[in-house]
């Protein structure tokens, strides 16, 4: 599996095992020193009391660089390296750095601009105050670091490398602490008391089990078996021969259930990543203006993707499992009969609230969860 | 959307076929090591739209085989969207929860983790628990470049 290395306990394999990679790479990053060097320049005349050292500084933006230029393919230009360096939020970097070092005023700086912040989206995350109260004293510690080692105190704090920025970071960090808080209660529950449709669900199969009846021949079954087994290994090869971009689209839909709105955010920006992999793919015309991403936008991706899909999937049936055009249909009716499904879809109505009338009539009419 | 209305029912099936062969596949998706999960760093980046194709390629792949990573920026891709820029405060001029903290540092004293919860915990004032119920504050502009 590809992660983004953690250049703090992980150095990217690639580099370890290609010393001359390794060494264009140190070379390329030392060449962007005066750069850096004129960053902290800059933030040390903003922020005179926060007593962060250039070398402290310089060490960050190189983690920060390894981080998310070190598992490249091809070894990062100069070119490379001075244009991240020139995305990185280095203002907050600077203060988290400032505030990671235990520097006084540099905390006060971070509490002035994001003590309110804290509080309003720990108030946002969890319902109860008290929780509220939790989650921002565990972040606060978190932050201030509980543990020292080889005389460095841990603090949360140094795991930003002012990529996003830090307002960003801080609602991941305290997102995180709110799962672990709930995680940790509900490892206390038995876990029948959690799930209400789980009875439903075992109610259904019974019933529509007990329709059947026994007459029901052994070769009927071994057929449907052979159509159910095909059904899934050609839906299983139509899935895995989207791009990961297409994958991660389904996923946040139909698995994550995110509503399109939800999923236009994350490629609003113009750079974003998702976005321009579809725009390509659309073939923009020449001079177009990428314009906003608009919910009917991620609508008209994800039919591309079942279209795809569906193409693909007819093409493993009748190619590869030799089946014809009424085989197929029985294998479709086979794969949508699923009885927890209606469970889930049933669920799914009910959870409408937020979805604008255009995405709730895609829903109905395309039969969409 | 009229044009939507009169597709073919095959068109729904293979909504519906993905929608619960994924589910299915999801319901039994191993967990990662934890030490494979990204980091609120990436993760942060990644929601903010801030990387590029090259960087984000490798975030992409991991997030389609592991359900925690995905599930935590589906979530903070919701709670985000309900979460109101007019929510966005000004700097806090007073003086707040850092106080105690700055103490701790400057005693060099570090409490078992423990302790922590007992250490930290501070009463609400009562200027913040008013803003915390309904105040609006001015809006502020959004970080970045």
């Amino acid at each position: 599996m590809r992660t983004l290395p953690d250049s703090r306990t992980r150095p990217d394999p690639r580099l370890a095992e290609e010393p001359r990679l390794a060494e264009q790479f140190l070379f390329n990053l030392a060449a962007c020193a005066p750069h850096v060097d004129s960053l902290h320049a800059q933030c040390a005349k903003a922020h005179p009391d926060f007593g962060l050292l250039l070398p402290d500084f310089r060490e960050a933006v190189n983690r920060a660089v390894r981080k998310y230029l070190g598992a490249l393919p091809v070894t990062p230009s100069i070119e490379d390296i001075l244009w991240l360096i020139g995305q990185l939020q280095d203002r907050d970097l600077y203060l988290a750095l400032a505030c990671a070092q235990g520097n006084e005023q540099a905390w006060w700086e971070f509490d002035r601009q994001y003590r309110s912040f804290i509080e309003r989206w720990a108030r946002h995350l969890v319902r109860s105050g008290s929780d509220a109260d939790e989650i921002i004293d565990f972040v606060y510690v978190e932050l201030l670091g509980t543990r020292i080692v080889d005389g460095v105190r841990q603090s949360k704090f140094r795991t930003y490398t002012g990529r996003g920025t830090l307002k960003g970071w801080l609602r991941t960090v305290m997102l995180h602490a709110v799962v672990d808080l709930y995680r940790g209660r509900q490892d206390e529950i038995p876990l029948e008391e959690w799930s209400g449709s789980a009875e439903e669900t075992r109610e259904l199969h019974n019933s529509l089990n007990a329709t059947r009846g026994p007459e029901e021949s052994m070769l009927v079954n071994v057929v449907r078996e052979r159509y159910r087994a095909a059904t899934t290994t050609a839906l299983d090869q139509s899935l895995a021969a989207l791009d990961d971009h297409e994958t991660l689209l389904l996923l946040y839909y139909h698995v994550e259930g995110l509503k399109l709105r939800e999923i236009a955010r994350i490629v609003e920006q113009p750079r974003s990543p998702i976005r321009r992999w579809f725009q390509r793919q659309s073939k923009l015309r020449l001079g177009q203006a990428p314009g906003r991403v608009h919910e009917s936008t991620v609508m008209r991706w994800l039919e591309k993707v079942y279209k795809k899909v569906s193409d693909h999937f007819h093409a493993e049936l009748a190619n590869k499992h030799g089946l014809n055009p009424a085989e197929i249909e029985i294998c479709k009716s086979i794969a949508t009969e699923d009885p927890a499904q209606n469970v889930r879809l049933n669920a799914r109505v009910t959870d409408s609230e937020g979805i604008n009338p255009e995405e709730a009539e895609w829903r109905r009419t395309e039969g969409a969860p | 959307m009229t044009e939507k209305v009169t597709e073919p029912k095959g068109a729904m099936e293979i909504r519906d076929m993905i929608d619960q062969r994924l589910k299915a596949r999801a319901a039994v998706e191993l967990a990662a090591p934890a030490d494979a999960h990204l980091d609120e760093d990436a993760i942060s980046a990644f929601i903010e739209g801030r990387l590029v194709e090259a960087e984000s390629a490798p975030l992409i792949s991991h997030l389609i085989v592991c359900a925690s990573c995905r599930h935590a920026t589906a979530l903070l891709l919701r709670v985000e969207s309900q979460f109101k820029p007019e929510d966005d405060p000004t700097p806090d001029e007073s003086p707040g929860r850092v106080g105690p903290l700055l103490e701790r540092l400057a005693a060099g004293f570090t409490p078992p983790l423990e302790e922590d919860a007992v250490f930290a915990y501070q009463e609400p004032e009562p200027d913040q628990n008013a803003e915390s119920v309904g105040e609006e504050p001015p809006e502020k502009p959004e970080d970045g470049k």
